[in-house]
This record gives structure tokens, C-alpha cells and sequence, in this order.
């Protein structure tokens, strides 16, 4: 084939080049192939640029792939601007870092929206994106709980960590693994204590109470010895005058 | 003639399937029958498909006839159901609203012009809806401009130009009268097709 083609003085390389598969690439090519194109293939080998098989050294195309998946494309960093500026406008407070198992998206739908209507709101970005937008703030020390599917939950007041608690139990699907109130790292147990105040006034209130009583307390120390100090005084001059008698 | 025999007796292996307890499904308001595609999914869930279409057009005698309604029927274990019907489906509330009938065809086709004002007024009354509540309306208005976008109209933040409108909605009608005819002449040359 080859030697008719140069004596017709044609070249493969346009035939090659017009050469595709009809069929789609999914299904596998027979092997061995058909002899009529193994025919074609050794006339066309000549004329074909030769191919360079490049040998990888094992473990290198799984480490090239994580350190891949490590890096940020242009619209992931973008997201997680968008994130970031969006709970910096909202002006959240509370955070709170849940498991989050897979769910109908009926259900999911549901619940977003019975969370919004108590004023938390439901968001699950993956965590790749969710460590950008705590990087370099307070929130980076939340990294460590950012491991397999997660979701996060975000409200405006403080108060709304008792409701957080609450709405989560509701929900068996989502399980709260750590909060974070105004930069302030608050393991569940300590959530569950706060949770447990009828309100955070009363916490305030026994705070304000406790330093009232450190101050009430200085005042009398330092008035028992003001008081003390003339009748001291008194003595000391009383026992000087007998000595002098 | 034995085996033909043998044949004809075996059955045909019927893998039963396990319908979920939710149909999501469109009905015409007031149109409600069983006929398909209507009966058959009710019937395959063990509804009483006369008692159902009787109480879904009672429940939407209020509603112009025809109009498509999004239905979600939660069917109960003991065969009895729940019916939620939501109001009229996104595209036909845009679509009359731009005073069309007929979403683009083709890439970057115009079918229609809206403002932002048609939009608030959807988005309110889409917000009624079970699934939508709670849902901010900013971002209800922003899922109609992405069904605008799919349908082919033109939303805009200032009023429309009347008279603009018209002379758009001229040149539209005998475009898509021009793609109607086409379809009809393609269908009709497909039925003489004799080979």
C-alpha cells in the first residue's frame, strides 16, 4: 500500500488526519485489531509522527493528583470571596460546624427553609472551599473538623445557639460537631451547658452579680481598717499616757 | 409444537416496581381525568383515580380552566392521600405575563420582554407555595430570572416602551407563525412518507 501510494506520489498524512471514529470512544477498540487495519496502520507508520510513550514512576500520577486537588481554580477562589463577604455583611455570630449525612433533596429543601424561619441558615459548600474562607481569620482553628461531608450553620444572635442545639436534634441527619460564638471556639458541651440558661441575660446578670460582690468585698476590707484605725489610735494613746503617769 | 406449547405457558418474568409514597406531577386546573398520563400514575399507586379527579377540580374551581398546576400527591400506606397544589408552573406564569406561547427554539433568541416589576409581582405569588416559603423573595426573583433566561425573555430593570412592544411582538408572531408551519410541513411530509 505504502509503495502504491509513492508511486502515486501522495502523501498519508492528509488521509491521516481526516482518520476518526466514527463510533464513540467508550466502547472498547477490538483487539487484535482487523487485519485490513493493521494493513493501514503499517503503511501509515512512515508517515506518522512517532509517538513517545512516557514511563511514570508509580505513586507519582496518585501524589501530581492530590497535590492538584489541593489547589484552587479561579472560580473556587471566587466562591469562597463570595462566602467570606457574605458572612462578613450579615454580620453572623454564631457558627456552628455539622456532619452532614446525604439526604433526600425534598427533605433538605424543607429543612433549609424551616431553618431560615427561625434565622439560621443552612450552608454546605464543601470543605476545600470552607478552609479558604477561614483562612487567616479566628475560624482556621476549625480546620481540623472539616474532614468528610459537612455542612455549616450560621444565625446572627447569640442566643441562637440554644435554637441551634434544639432544630439539630430535630434533624437526624445533621449533627453538630463544634461552634464558634463572635471568634470564640465553644465545644458541644459547653454549648449544651449555655443551652440549658433560660437565657444569656441570666449568665450576664451572674457575672455583673459575682464582680459586684468582689468590689462589695474590697469596700469592706478597706473600711474595716479605716474604721479600726481611731479606736487603734485611741488605744495607743490611752497606753501612752498611763506609761507617762 | 411441544416446546411452542411450553412457550406459550411461561410467563413473562414482571419485576414489580416499588413506587415512591411522592407524585410530582402537572395538572390542568379543572381538567383533572383518568385518562393518561393522569389515571395509569394513580392507578399504579392504588388511588381511586375518579374520587381524586373529582376532588382536585373542586379544589381548583378557582383557578382559570387549563391552567398548569404543579401537584404533589403524598400517597399514605392505607391508599388514602394527601394533596398539596401548588400555584401555576413558573413558565406559563412567565410566558403570559410576556404574552407569549412558545419558548426559544434556538440559541440566543429573544421570545419576549419582561421587567423587574413582573417579576416582584411573580415572585409573590410563587412565595405562597409550601416549598417556597420562608424563601427570601430576592432569591426567589433571582430562580425566575434563570427560567427567564431557559424560556428566551428579556428581563430588564427599565419599563417597557408600548409601543416598542408591539412592534416586537408583531415581527415575533410571524416569526413563530413562520416556525409553526415548518414544524406542520415537516410532521405532513413525514406521514406521506412511504419508505
Amino acid at each position: 500500500m505504502k509503495i502504491l501510494f509513492r508511486m502515486l506520489n501522495l502523501s498519508l498524512k492528509p488521509l491521516a488526519s481526516v482518520q476518526v471514529r466514527a463510533v464513540s470512544s467508550k466502547y472498547p477498540r477490538p483487539t487484535p485489531r482487523h487485519f485490513k487495519r493493521r494493513l493501514f496502520e503499517a503503511a501509515l507508520q512512515p508517515e506518522l509522527p512517532p509517538t513517545v510513550t512516557m514511563c511514570m514512576p508509580p505513586g507519582l500520577a496518585k501524589r501530581q493528583n492530590t497535590e492538584k486537588s489541593k489547589e484552587y481554580s479561579d472560580v473556587e477562589l471566587a466562591l469562597a470571596n463570595l462566602v467570606r463577604s457574605w458572612m462578613v455583611k450579615e454580620e453572623f455570630r454564631v457558627l456552628a460546624v455539622c456532619q452532614f449525612s446525604p439526604v433526600p433533596g425534598r427533605t433538605l429543601w424543607f429543612a433549609k427553609n424551616q431553618l431560615r424561619s427561625k434565622n439560621i441558615e443552612f450552608r454546605s459548600y464543601g470543605n476545600k472551599i470552607l478552609k479558604k474562607v477561614f483562612e487567616k481569620t479566628p475560624m482556621s482553628s476549625l480546620n481540623n473538623v472539616l474532614v468528610g461531608s459537612n455542612a455549616i450553620l450560621l444565625a446572627k444572635d447569640i442566643s441562637s445557639i440554644k435554637t441551634i442545639l434544639q432544630e439539630t436534634d430535630k434533624l437526624n441527619w445533621v449533627e453538630p460537631l463544634v461552634m464558634m460564638a463572635d471568634g470564640r471556639v465553644v465545644d458541644m458541651v459547653q454549648a449544651r451547658d449555655l443551652a440549658k440558661l433560660s437565657s444569656l441575660e441570666d449568665l450576664r446578670a451572674h457575672t455583673v452579680q459575682i464582680l459586684g460582690q468582689q468590689v462589695a468585698q474590697i469596700t469592706i476590707s478597706l473600711d474595716t481598717a479605716t474604721r479600726h484605725l481611731p479606736s487603734l489610735l485611741d488605744a495607743y494613746a490611752s497606753s501612752k499616757q498611763e506609761n507617762k503617769n | 409444537m411441544a416446546s411452542k406449547g411450553a412457550a406459550r405457558v411461561r410467563k413473562k418474568e414482571i419485576v414489580k416496581v416499588v413506587h415512591g409514597a411522592l407524585l410530582r406531577t402537572n395538572i390542568k386546573a379543572q381538567m383533572a381525568s383518568a385518562a393518561p398520563p393522569l389515571g395509569p400514575q394513580l392507578g399504579q399507586r392504588g388511588l381511586n383515580v375518579a374520587n381524586f379527579c373529582k376532588e382536585f377540580n373542586k379544589e381548583t374551581g378557582h383557578f382559570k380552566q387549563g391552567v398548569p398546576l404543579p401537584t404533589r400527591i403524598t400517597v399514605k400506606p392505607d391508599r388514602t392521600y394527601d394533596l398539596e397544589i401548588c400555584t401555576p408552573t413558573t413558565t406559563w406564569m412567565l410566558k403570559q405575563a410576556a404574552g407569549i406561547g412558545r419558548g426559544k427554539s434556538s440559541k440566543d433568541e429573544i421570545v419576549g420582554k419582561l421587567t423587574v416589576k413582573h417579576l416582584y409581582e411573580i415572585a409573590k405569588v410563587k412565595s405562597r407555595d409550601k416549598a417556597l416559603q420562608h424563601v427570601e423573595l430576592e432569591h426567589i426573583c433571582r430562580m425566575l430570572i434563570k427560567t427567564c433566561r431557559t424560556l428566551g425573555i428579556e428581563v430588564q430593570y427599565h419599563d417597557l416602551n408600548p409601543d416598542e412592544l408591539k412592534e416586537f411582538l408583531v415581527a415575533r408572531k410571524e416569526k413563530v407563525d413562520a416556525q409553526l408551519k415548518e414544524l406542520a410541513d415537516k410532521k405532513a411530509a413525514k406521514m406521506l412518507r412511504t419508505t
